[in-house]
């Protein structure tokens, strides 16, 4: 293509110009009108919410009694409905959050568009026969009610959604010239904030921070973590006692939005839920601005720390090599207990001497369903009470009967400072438990792995024996 | 000058051009009128930050094509408001002499149709595109030279008053 063609583009979308000269603009007291409309509505709202909340204390109703979650009024938003600014930005305070925020220098949501967020479709699970699914509403509402989240900041743009079940959710997002550094302030001031939770909670309590992640090859930069946020009031006769807070936060070119999804719960969610709704919002949000910012997820645990192999247990090598389920890829935390934990091995080791039982789990990191090992070592004394306790344990393991299950001895071995022993139990609904312990020095191992019946795989006597030989 | 005063001046001053830029960047010029209004009604609902933008012109453009493509978008996922308001009007520009160019316009792609008008309409060059529209100057550049690209062969197929009407590329 010649200047030519150029010079002749150019003079001919100039000359577009001639189809609008005759086209009225409706002018700029039009505009300020209707952005004046705007703010009435919003302030309409706050003053409905006050005004109902005045009435439901002189009616001796807690707020909490008829709302699921309080939504307080915005300082800004108590002033007679008829306010029209005089100078525009008034309407745009918002309610600070509990935990410290640090306001954006610049941040703005007016470029954000509608369609860069997530959507009640979006969050709704897929309808299943017999399962009655809470209902989402939209909300004016600017903040959730949970601990440390933030609420919308001054110009981001947003959407606010909850649910019948006590479910609440909130998406911003904005616009900056300095997107590094605000991506870093909001994840900093949550956990910031959560840090001061712990602080404050008692001896009890759980850590506020659940789990976190960075998730690579989304967007520029993207976080997601999970976190306890206690309920003010119970739920279940007092045992839920917290709300599972979900946060996602993306950065994409000079865009950042944060999702904070939360709602009653005992469980938290598997690494891999918790990551796809994080690709979810990035893929909606990159979508909206013409970016392509989704390759493939690589998500990395930065909380709790991957505890890594630890001496004297099995490697994740160990596992995968052993058994095959290449599905495995970590090694949990070390957790002190006090027993075998199964029917099949119903003696107590403290009870003949054992100083510490201790179990670990192998299995993926990012799911919670999948195959899993464990691994549990009791540490006796001696040696001569860890080979004690083994051959009690070898004894009632054959001895024992379950209902309609029975365990069937796979296999054994005997030398002067090692034995060990396997069992396989299958069931009338075709699940499969296969376990096996063996004495080495002054520790017991059990190693055992569980097969659902739906799950196409197994693990042989030979490779558990092989499992429980790395073990040694 | 008042903020208000300061506003109505600014919006004098450029509410024109950025719908002239709207229209040959929406081919619509209902629709141009539209999301130039909106987002001017936005700028003074945020006029502190806007006015100390470096080009608030430059805001209420890119505002106002997020408005536009929003609505494309979800005309195109079936949330139309056509259910509700019956067909929307006719897309054809008013000037005959400028069919085959808004035509050929709304037939490349939204980025590459952006990046033509910023380039050759709004007289912006890459890097000041790219800012804009917060894409890398490797994109921007790709874009322009794509959306040419198709704009003269569209534009050829339909003997565009472009190439002379001649049907050759010049």
């Amino acid at each position: 293509m010649s200047s030519n063609f150029d010079d002749e583009l150019r003079r001919q979308l100039n000359a577009l110009d001639t189809d609008v000269t005759d086209i009225e603009m409706p002018g700029p007291s039009a505009a300020r009108r209707r952005a004046a409309r705007r703010t009435r509505n919003q302030v309409t709202t706050g003053v409905l919410a006050s005004v109902a909340i005045v009435a439901l204390g002189v009616a001796g109703v807690t707020q909490n009694e008829l709302f699921s979650a309080p939504e307080p009024a915005a300082p800004g938003e108590t002033e007679a409905p008829t306010a029209v600014p005089t100078t525009p930005d008034e309407q745009d305070d918002s309610t600070p959050p509990d935990g410290e925020q640090t306001p954006p220098d610049d941040g703005n949501g007016a470029n954000v568009p509608d369609d860069a967020f997530l959507t009640i479709d979006d969050i709704s699970p897929d309808d299943e026969p017999g399962v009655v699914l809470p209902e989402w509403t939209e909300t004016e509402a600017t903040r959730t009610p949970f601990d440390c989240a933030p609420a919308v900041p001054d110009g981001a743009a947003h959407v606010r959604y909850e649910n019948d079940r006590e479910g609440h959710f909130l998406q911003f997002a904005e616009t900056t010239n300095d997107q590094v550094r605000r991506f870093a302030q909001l994840r900093a001031d949550l956990e910031s904030c959560l840090r001061n939770l712990d602080e404050g909670a008692g001896p009890d309590a759980p850590d506020g921070l659940s789990q976190a992640w960075a998730v690579d090859d989304v967007g520029d930069e993207a976080w997601a973590a999970t976190y306890w946020s206690p309920r003010e009031q119970p739920l279940q006769g007092g045992d839920m006692r917290y709300d599972l807070v979900a946060v996602h936060l993306v950065r994409a070119g000079s865009y950042v939005t944060m999702v904070i999804n939360g709602f009653p719960s005992n469980e938290d969610y598997a690494a891999s839920t918790l990551t796809a709704r994080t690709t979810e919002a990035a893929q909606r949000l990159c979508e909206a601005v013409e970016q392509e910012c989704v390759v493939e997820p690589q998500p990395t645990q930065l909380y709790p720390e991957p505890t890594g192999d630890v001496s004297g247990w099995l490697t994740v090598d160990d596992v995968v090599d052993a058994t095959g389920l290449e599905e495995i890829d970590a090694g949990g935390e070390i957790v002190e207990e006090s027993t075998w934990a199964h029917a099949y091995l119903p003696l107590d080791p403290t009870d003949d001497g054992a100083e510490v039982v201790e179990t670990r789990w192998y299995r993926n990191s990012t799911e919670n369903a999948g195959p899993a090992v464990e691994q549990r070592i009791a540490t006796f004394p001696d040696e001569e009470a860890a080979r004690s306790h083994y051959d009690d344990l070898v004894a009632a393991a054959d001895a024992h009967e379950e209902p309609n299950q029975q365990a069937e001895r796979t296999g054994s071995h005997d030398e002067p400072g090692d034995s060990a022993a396997t069992w396989r139990v299958e069931s009338d609904y075709g699940t499969v438990f296969v376990f096996g312990v063996m004495v080495h020095g002054e520790t017991v191992t059990a190693i055992s792995h569980s097969i659902s019946d739906h799950e196409d795989r197994d693990l042989t006597a030979d490779q558990l024996r092989d499992l429980l030989s790395r073990a040694a | 000058m008042d903020a208000a005063a300061e506003f109505d001046a600014f919006y004098n001053a450029s509410s024109r051009r950025v719908l002239h830029q709207m229209y040959a960047m929406t081919g619509n010029v209902a629709d141009a009128q539209e999301c130039t209004q909106e987002a001017f009604a936005r700028a003074w609902q945020r006029w502190k930050t806007v006015s100390r933008a470096d080009s608030p012109e430059a805001w209420v453009r890119t505002v106002a094509w997020r408005i536009a493509a929003s609505r494309w978008r979800k005309a195109k996922n079936g949330i139309t408001a056509m259910a509700r308001h019956g067909e929307p009007e006719s897309t054809a520009p008013p000037n005959p002499d400028h069919v085959a160019l808004v035509t050929a316009l709304r037939r490349i792609p939204e980025a590459q149709r952006r990046a033509i008008v910023l380039h050759h309409l709004v007289g912006m060059s890459v890097e000041e595109i790219a800012e804009e529209v917060g894409a890398a100057t490797g994109t921007v550049k790709a874009r322009l030279s794509r959306g040419r690209a198709a704009l003269s062969e569209l534009l050829t197929d339909e003997s565009s008053t472009v190439t002379g009407g001649n049907g050759r590329e010049q």
